[in-house]
């Protein structure tokens, strides 16, 4: 009785902790509603796929990514290996800090502690750096060091990404500004 | 008295040799094969991992089926591990197998178990749509119609937007999926020859020969049989012991 007691013991530990908690458009409603988001793309440009594999440490597989956004709010869902499976990881990104981080699917058998709020609550307000490191340490869980290296690359990776889509915007609107001037001084020189 | 004990040590004996005769044999068999599993850490037996195609045959490994889609010329399949494959390079990673395939707005299109992996014409990944971002869990086939992509999912026929990711179910009427056909033979050769073979280590050939598993049931029943006949030597022995006794003591 007691053995059987052990091994369900044993087994709900290492169970319990996979599965799917959220699909991304729950976790977008959960995010935006009663919004409806904008959903876009970030193309990677060969600059930018090399600087994210410096952030990952391993090649950036994909031409772009889909995020969603709503004012200065965007949402990125990215996958990262723990150990030999996928985790996906749910980042939303507000104003240049990290707002919510949220584990959506965790495949592995171990690790799975990633997923409390307790632990994901650290990432909350954590800025990147001009070196793309995150400027707040966060501390780890003993037995799932590389779950939590995991979603600190993505958390990473996403302000990155993030970074990036701001910074076009404001080029954008720089440019923008530019032509407007441009126009109005050939208005006000016309005879 | 005497005599009859006497009989029935002979006979006794008889067996007991015809017993030992008929297993030798396999005793020696079973002695060293049960050393080398006992010490099979030091040997390293499961690091040893045999590849040869015969040892494969037996144990039934399934060889990579030889199918995939042809678009535009062009040969996407999946390798039944985890990497799909356009002509011989690796492209993408998904889930086997490899549902359906299409060419729609300039993009290959390839349904995996888990995903939809989206390439473009040079076969560089554009975007996975997996199940957990929107692609319906029973989706399992794919075609194209009129520069647009259908998704079968339970017999229902979805319209997938390839900018959006958007899927919407339609009444649009197809008159098939997208199937397999054979891969051309250079091909399928050459994919061959990439693919990492799956192999027995040399502790599970041994355990299997020392349970006698590697011959299926009946193997496991004779090697039970080997078992029951050392018992029987093991009883024989005992008892002819026990009886040369008596009859030494009787005087016989």
């Amino acid at each position: 009785m007691a053995l059987l007691l052990v091994a369900a013991l044993l087994f709900s530990s290492t169970t319990l902790g996979k599965g799917v908690y959220q699909t991304v458009p729950e976790f977008l409603t959960e995010i935006f509603a009663p919004e409806e988001p904008q959903q876009d793309y970030l193309w990677l440009t060969p600059e930018l796929k090399a600087s994210a594999s410096e952030i990952i440490n391993h090649p950036v597989r994909g031409l772009r990514i889909r995020y969603w956004r709503s004012d200065e709010k965007t949402v990125w869902v990215m996958e990262e290996i723990g150990k030999e499976l996928p985790i996906t990881i749910g980042v939303v990104v507000s104003q240049d800090n990290i707002e919510k981080i949220k584990i959506l699917a965790f495949r592995e058998s171990r690790g799975w502690e990633v997923r409390y709020a307790a632990f994901t609550a650290q990432y909350q307000g954590v800025k990147i750096t001009p070196y793309n490191k995150l400027d707040s340490h966060i501390d780890g869980i003993t037995g799932a060091t590389l779950s939590v290296r995991a979603v600190t690359k993505v958390a990473t990776l996403a302000l990155h990404y993030h970074q990036q889509v701001s910074q076009s915007e404001s080029k954008q609107a720089r440019n923008k500004q530019t032509q407007d001037k441009e126009s109005n001084q050939l208005v006000t020189e016309a005879p | 008295m005497s005599l009859k004990l006497r009989k029935t040590v002979i006979l006794n004996l008889r067996w007991h040799r015809r017993i030992g005769l008929s297993v030798v044999i396999m005793v020696i068999f079973l002695a060293i094969t049960g050393l080398l599993l006992n010490h099979s850490p030091s040997l390293s037996l499961s690091k040893n991992t045999l590849r040869y195609s015969w040892l494969m045959d037996w144990y039934g490994f399934e060889k990579t089926a030889l199918t995939g889609f042809n678009l535009e010329g062009q040969w996407l399949s999946h390798s039944g591990h985890t990497e799909l494959f356009l002509n011989a390079q690796p492209v993408a990673s998904c889930q086997p197998p490899l549902l359906g395939a299409a060419y729609v707005q300039s993009q290959f299109l390839a349904l995996c178990q888990d995903a939809l992996v989206i390439l473009n014409p040079d076969g560089e990944l554009v975007e996975k749509l997996d199940k957990l971002s929107g692609l319906p869990n029973d989706a399992s086939a794919i075609q194209t119609d009129a520069n647009k992509l259908f998704i079968n999912a339970n017999q229902q026929t979805l319209l997938f937007d390839i900018n959006t990711l958007n899927i919407v179910s339609t009444q649009h009427r197809l008159e098939g999926w997208s199937k397999p056909s054979a891969l051309p033979l250079e091909l399928a050769t050459q994919l061959q020859e990439r693919e990492e073979l799956p192999g027995i280590s040399l502790e599970t050939l041994i355990l299997d020969l020392h349970s006698g598993r590697f011959f299926g049931k009946a193997g496991v029943l004779f090697v039970d049989f080997i078992g029951l006949l050392m018992c029987l030597l093991a009883l024989t022995g005992l008892w002819a012991w026990y009886s040369h006794n008596k009859l030494r003591k009787s005087g016989g």
